[in-house]
């Protein structure tokens, strides 16, 4: 298995306002593609949440690995995005898995009814003894 | 962007008020958000709810943009979104008012404002489902070319700390 980080960033925008969140991306072979995601997912900063999900599935990868741990704020945008991702990889027969998403994020996708259509594992740990194919 | 706390006037109970304007900019509703979460922990919510009713004024600002965001950026310079907190003993109540045309007046098109991405069909009413389940009352109005939002959350015994 052979496993690299290619792009991590704090990005900041026009104007100087810092986005507080943070996307690592790791391709774990040329089917799966792990983000480790970290600090506010909000209408401010879902859209490079986007940008970076838009260019894994760009190069046709079949299972987006988004890890949430450290993810300190969820909204409906960041949902939004999430839903959108897991429509574009079903048309393509992938599959997305969402790991160790906190109890607020949990919260949000319970109150919209999402967490019956994700994918989500409490860690890492628990991905693995479910799923096939070992979860990077 | 413009803070103020002030008491309101003839409540006999003197709730308190904090009102903050910001600009009806994406990178401002994380400054709204620090705003009511501070004055929702003055009430002694339990964190889960300060959570909720944080998410709820969030989600409102939220919807602010998008509406914004269908317009030409010319028509929406300088626009604000007004967050007004009234806190009283047992409850917290949040207006927020924006001057931004309600969807169906705003002009037709894609959104423009910052490549935001709104991918559901309908974001708002999705929003509006979620925002009545954090907060004990919702209402949206429109008036004066604007959209007026109050939210209330009440303290009760399994609420409080």
């Amino acid at each position: 298995m052979q496993c690299s980080i290619n792009n991590a960033f704090v990005a900041k925008v026009k104007g100087g306002s810092k986005l507080n969140l943070q996307i690592e991306i790791e391709n774990d072979g040329p089917d799966t593609t792990s983000l480790r995601v970290s600090g506010e997912v909000d209408v401010f900063t879902a859209p490079k949440l986007k940008t970076a999900i838009d260019d894994s599935l760009a190069k046709g990868i079949k299972r987006l690995v988004i890890h949430l741990n450290d993810v300190e704020y969820f909204d409906s945008t960041g949902l939004g995005v999430l839903i959108s991702t897991l429509k574009t990889l079903q048309e393509q027969q992938g599959t997305m898995i969402l790991i160790g998403p906190t109890q607020r994020t949990l919260r949000l996708f319970d109150l919209t009814g999402v967490s019956k259509i994700f994918t989500i594992y409490d860690n890492i740990d628990e991905a693995n003894a479910h799923e096939t194919v070992s979860v990077p | 962007m413009m803070t103020s706390i002030a008491e309101h006037p003839g409540q006999t109970t003197r709730p308190e008020i904090v009102t903050l304007v910001i600009p009806c900019q994406a990178d401002y509703v994380s400054v709204a958000r620090m705003m009511i979460a501070g004055v929702a922990s003055r009430l002694h919510f339990s964190a889960d709810t300060v959570e909720d009713i944080r998410m709820a004024v969030s989600e409102v600002c939220t919807d602010s943009i998008e509406r914004a965001s269908a317009h030409e950026p010319e028509t929406i310079a300088g626009l604000t979104i007004e967050v007004i907190a009234l806190v009283s003993k047992d409850s917290i109540t949040v207006d927020v008012i924006d001057h931004i045309p309600p969807h169906a007046q705003a002009s037709p098109g894609a959104h423009k404002n910052n490549g935001i991405a709104f991918p559901f069909e309908d974001s708002q009413a999705i929003r509006d489902a979620l925002i009545e389940e954090l907060v004990d009352t919702f209402s949206r109005s429109h008036e004066r070319g604007g959209t007026f939002v109050k939210l209330t959350k009440y303290l009760d015994d399994e609420q409080a700390v």
